[in-house]
């Protein structure tokens, strides 16, 4: 059975901590505070995207870091349409493609480095061999094409619905479940020795 | 390992196991949990093959969404990186007077709001969200710098709204008196959002218009709507008598 | 001195006398703006022409009053009023005494753009 859709970290409300449509009223009206918490709070899920989609952590950083200065400069025009999480993930999405796509001329599938899997498969370090399928997962990742990625990634870590990431990535929801599909496919294949 | 083929878009999508059955259709039902209830996939070895590829995926995404999902730690660089940033532009709104016409003397919108809303998040089951404070328009008049502020909060359900818009309004004329000097005209409470015991926010919106100090009781409207005509209608107060 | 001389003391002494008002976390350095070119980088440049953060002195075009603007953070727990006030008074005071018994005028604008 499949994980049910949980509830994304931010959402949680707890006695002390306003919620996120609170702090986007707060910080509209130009309280920083109010701000830093939502970054705060939202900062590592975005993080883990941008670094699912640009494979590289200090990219990753810069990109998202430049969508929350970003988000700071646009808030007063964001009348709360949607959650400012969807928001956000639409923000940093967009960015990481755009770099994506504007690097990807320059980098070959030669450069991506091939995964180690037989020899760690019969390791008997556990730890070892699950952080080398780990990064074989990552390597995987990395074979889809942006677009594919974004929409993967969002999905099976992030929760996001068909319908927001058919607005983060700025395709329709059958293109979505297409390129979920196909990601799914390359990763099963993938990841088969690791079973 | 070979497999490094992704398939590009709108190929491939009618990819069918050797039973018939489309790949794909396999995979949404394991994702919409129906594949159990469905006697072909339990018993066709090439869908069963079909959904226990997805499964062994689906453990090492498990793995994946746990490391990265782990929220921010204390303190936290990143932020600190952000708010670097962030804080080099100041969105402070206009500033307002403070004391009297003549004295030269302000304070910018953002600082009274943020004194506001702490004033009001000390209420209990009370938080404040959006708060405009402008110059009064009988302000001017009277010769000194009183405001006008306008206030959302959201509260729990089982409090008396006319209540908390009371009690709300009380703890910004005082904290505007005590902590900033500022003179408040009226005060508008908008009860934006009421949560129940689980947090869920109903979108029902109240409002409540009144002026301290005149110790109006407003009363009630329909749906659940305080204060006469709208927000804008806090009574004169007294001493700013009409043009 | 020339004016310009005239206004760096100003600013200095304001600046100083300003900061030891009781309720004044500190003064309010105008920002320097983000450079909009997308990336991380940003110039963190002292504000254009301000040399004493917090304060600005102009002298008036009557040639007469020099104008003295303060930008205050505040301590929560200190009535903005009173410190403005306060600040203000010392102002005022150093402004002067950085005139040297010239009969210049002094208008000082005091503005509190935080509550910390």
């Amino acid at each position: 059975m499949r994980r049910e859709a949980t509830q994304p970290a931010g959402r949680e409300r707890q006695d002390d901590a306003p919620d996120d449509a609170l702090l986007v009223a707060r910080a509209r009206e130009g309280d920083q505070d109010a701000f830093e918490d939502l970054v705060h709070r939202h900062g590592p899920a975005l993080l883990g995207l941008a670094t699912r989609m640009l494979g590289d952590r200090a990219e990753a950083e810069d990109a998202v870091q430049d969508a929350f200065v970003n988000a700071w400069r646009r808030l007063p025009e964001f009348r709360g349409q949607a959650a400012f999480r969807t928001w956000m993930y639409r923000i940093v999405t967009n960015r990481c493609l755009n770099q994506l796509r504007a690097r990807r001329p320059a980098t070959g599938l030669e450069a991506v480095p091939e995964p180690a899997a037989p020899e760690y498969q019969a390791s008997p370090e556990r730890l070892a061999e699950s952080n080398a399928a780990m990064r074989a997962l990552a390597e995987a990742v990395s074979d889809l094409s942006p677009e594919q990625r974004a929409c993967w990634v969002l999905r099976e870590l992030h929760d996001l619905s068909y319908d927001e990431i058919a607005q983060a990535v700025g395709v329709g929801r059958q293109a979505v479940r297409g390129r979920i599909f196909r990601a799914r496919r390359h990763l099963t294949t993938a990841m088969e020795a690791w079973r | 390992m070979n497999g490094r083929q992704v398939p590009p878009d709108g190929t491939g999508d009618d990819e069918a196991l050797p039973c018939g059955t489309p790949l794909r259709a396999v995979w949404e039902a394991y994702d919409a949990g129906t594949a159990a209830q469905d006697p072909h996939l339990g018993t066709c070895p090439h869908c069963t093959a079909a959904l226990h590829e997805l499964t062994v995926l689906d453990g090492f995404v498990e793995r994946a969404r746990s490391a990265d999902r782990s929220p921010a730690v204390d303190p936290d660089p990143f932020t600190t990186r952000v708010m670097e940033l962030v804080r080099l532009e100041v969105r402070s709104g206009p500033a307002l007077p403070l004391g009297g016409a003549e004295e030269d003397l302000w304070i910018v919108e953002a600082a009274v709001a943020k004194a506001f809303r702490a004033a009001v998040d000390a209420l209990p089951g009370v938080r404040a969200g959006s708060c405009r404070v402008r110059p009064a328009d009988s302000g001017a008049e009277a010769g000194g710098g009183s405001v006008r502020v306008d206030l959302e909060v959201v509260t729990s359900l089982e409090r008396n709204l006319q209540e908390v818009a009371e009690a709300v309004r009380h703890r910004v004329v005082d904290s505007a008196h005590r902590a900033l000097g500022l003179e408040v005209d009226a005060v508008d409470v908008t009860v934006a959002d009421v949560l129940d015991d689980s947090g869920q926010a109903h979108g029902t919106t109240f409002s409540y218009a009144a002026a301290p100090g005149t110790g109006t009781a407003p009363g009630h409207g329909s749906g659940g709507r305080f204060g006469g005509p709208g927000t804008g209608g806090g009574p004169v107060p007294e001493g700013g008598t009409g043009r | 001195m020339t004016p310009h001389d005239t206004r760096q003391e100003i600013e200095r002494t304001v600046a100083a006398a300003a900061g030891r008002v009781p309720g004044v976390a500190s003064l309010s350095p105008r920002l320097p703006r983000l450079l909009r070119d997308g990336t991380a980088r940003f110039v963190r440049a002292a504000g254009r022409g301000e040399q004493v953060p917090g304060v600005h002195a102009r002298l008036d075009t009557d040639r007469h009053t020099w104008h003295v603007e303060v930008k205050v953070t505040t301590l929560s727990g200190h009535r903005a009023l009173d410190v403005t006030r306060a600040v203000r008074a010392a102002a005022d005071g150093a402004a002067h005494a950085a005139l040297h018994g010239a009969r210049d005028a002094v208008a000082v604008t005091v503005t509190v753009t935080a509550v910390v």
